[in-house]
């Protein structure tokens, strides 16, 4: 219920986005801002790369918005949007990952008061990254979408545009190699 | 139903993702008889189980990197930002609109094809007009051909009428543009010239001694 009520929402802020208010497109960004960028940060893993994909992603959202023609939800869309965007860009450059966090990004150590605790969630962290990363594109689109943002598989398979068979197939093959490689840890 | 490790293997993900709240809105791949399934054979088989187990365990650690996140300052500039973008990106692409825009791509493409039927059609009619004027040709060269006959084969005269044939091809040449209708017309009169002609030179050669007739 909650679902529908959100993409109604979303559907009246797109129909003034078409007549022309920026200001019913600065809504929906204020929305999905975080939920877009960590998609392209998990990604790349890299801050300026998110930040600039990510904007890419509403600015390209912003141009096509004639062409989205409302058949699936605005989140959809956008998040089809910035995962192409992301993957086009990762095509394209073609380097070696980044295991190292990046410096502005800030670790949730709220609950940590020791240093030595502190040095070794950051460490994980590195290690989880580390991993996640040596995944093949589609397996870690996948973890990504399904893991970390929670989607369905039926929606990652719609932004993927893939059966949803192939979306669990990926999905079981990236968590078989993420025990792998995070095998002390599990 | 009962189901075999290598079924549960695959619906597995389905699984993890349906008790993580994969279907929020109740939409879910696995049908409720399926989880039912799955669930009683994790309670039944070792294997199956702690490789259930596994797989919420490699959930969770990749989980914890949804902790990081960009400082509260990066949010608060992010709209302001990206707004100013988006005004940069609208005053450069306000340009004249281009004939090959989408628009215009149709009635572009309308004229085009009519452009083209219209020249076949012209060339359709050339062709005929061409075609015409080389059967008056050739009829004009049969004539001629009449009257050597009728004329006798000396090769002074032979020579005469030749010439005169080549003249008349040529001239009918440069009425090329005319209509079939008046080429007819104009070879009745080059006719009548041309047997006028034979006329005069039949009276006034060796042609009319050797007792030759028209």
């Amino acid at each position: 219920m909650g679902n529908l009520r959100q993409s109604m929402q979303d559907m009246i802020l797109v129909r003034r986005v078409k007549l022309g208010d920026i200001a019913a497109f600065g809504e929906l960004v204020q929305k999905y801002k975080q939920r877009i960028y960590f998609v392209a940060y998990r990604m790349t893993n890299s801050h300026a790369d998110a930040d600039d994909l990510s904007q890419k992603a509403f600015i390209k959202a912003y141009e096509s918005i004639d062409r989205f023609r409302e058949k699936s939800s605005f989140f959809t869309w956008l998040y089809r949007i910035v995962v192409n965007i992301t993957i086009n860009h990762l095509k394209k450059i073609k380097r070696e990952q980044v295991f190292t966090l990046d410096e502005n990004i800030v670790i949730d150590n709220s609950n940590l008061n020791n240093p030595r605790k502190i040095a070794e969630n950051r460490q994980l962290h590195e290690q989880i990254t580390k991993a996640i990363s040596s995944l093949p594109l589609k397996q870690r689109t996948v973890v990504e979408l399904a893991i970390l943002e929670g989607l369905s598989h039926r929606e990652i398979a719609r932004i993927l545009r893939c059966p949803e068979k192939t979306v669990s197939w990926r999905l079981f093959q990236a968590r078989k190699k993420l025990k792998e490689k995070l095998n002390s840890y599990v | 139903m009962k189901m075999k490790c290598s079924e549960v293997e695959r619906l597995l993900s389905g699984y993890l993702g349906n008790l993580q709240g994969d279907a929020p809105c109740g939409v879910s791949s696995l049908k409720a008889i399926h989880i039912k399934a799955i669930k009683e054979h994790l309670a039944e088989c070792g294997r199956c189980s702690e490789c259930f187990k596994i797989m919420t365990k490699v959930d969770n650690l990749v989980k914890l990197k949804v902790k990081e996140k960009p400082s509260s300052e990066y949010w608060e500039n992010y709209w302001p930002k990206l707004e100013n973008r988006l005004i940069e990106n609208l005053s450069k692409n306000i340009r004249p609109v281009s004939v090959f825009a989408p628009r215009f791509a149709f009635a572009f493409n309308g004229i085009l094809v009519a452009l083209l039927i219209l020249l076949s059609g012209f060339l359709y009619i050339n062709t005929q007009q061409i075609k015409s004027l080389q059967i008056i040709q050739d009829e004009m060269q049969e004539q001629i051909g009449r009257y050597l006959f009728h004329f006798g084969t000396k090769a002074t005269h032979t020579e005469i009428f030749y010439r005169d044939a080549d003249l008349l091809r040529k001239n009918s040449e440069y009425f090329s543009e005319i209509t079939a209708k008046s080429d007819i017309q104009m070879l009745d009169k080059y006719d009548k010239i041309n047997h006028n002609h034979l006329l005069e030179l039949s009276k006034s050669s060796k042609l009319k001694k050797e007792g030759c007739e028209i």
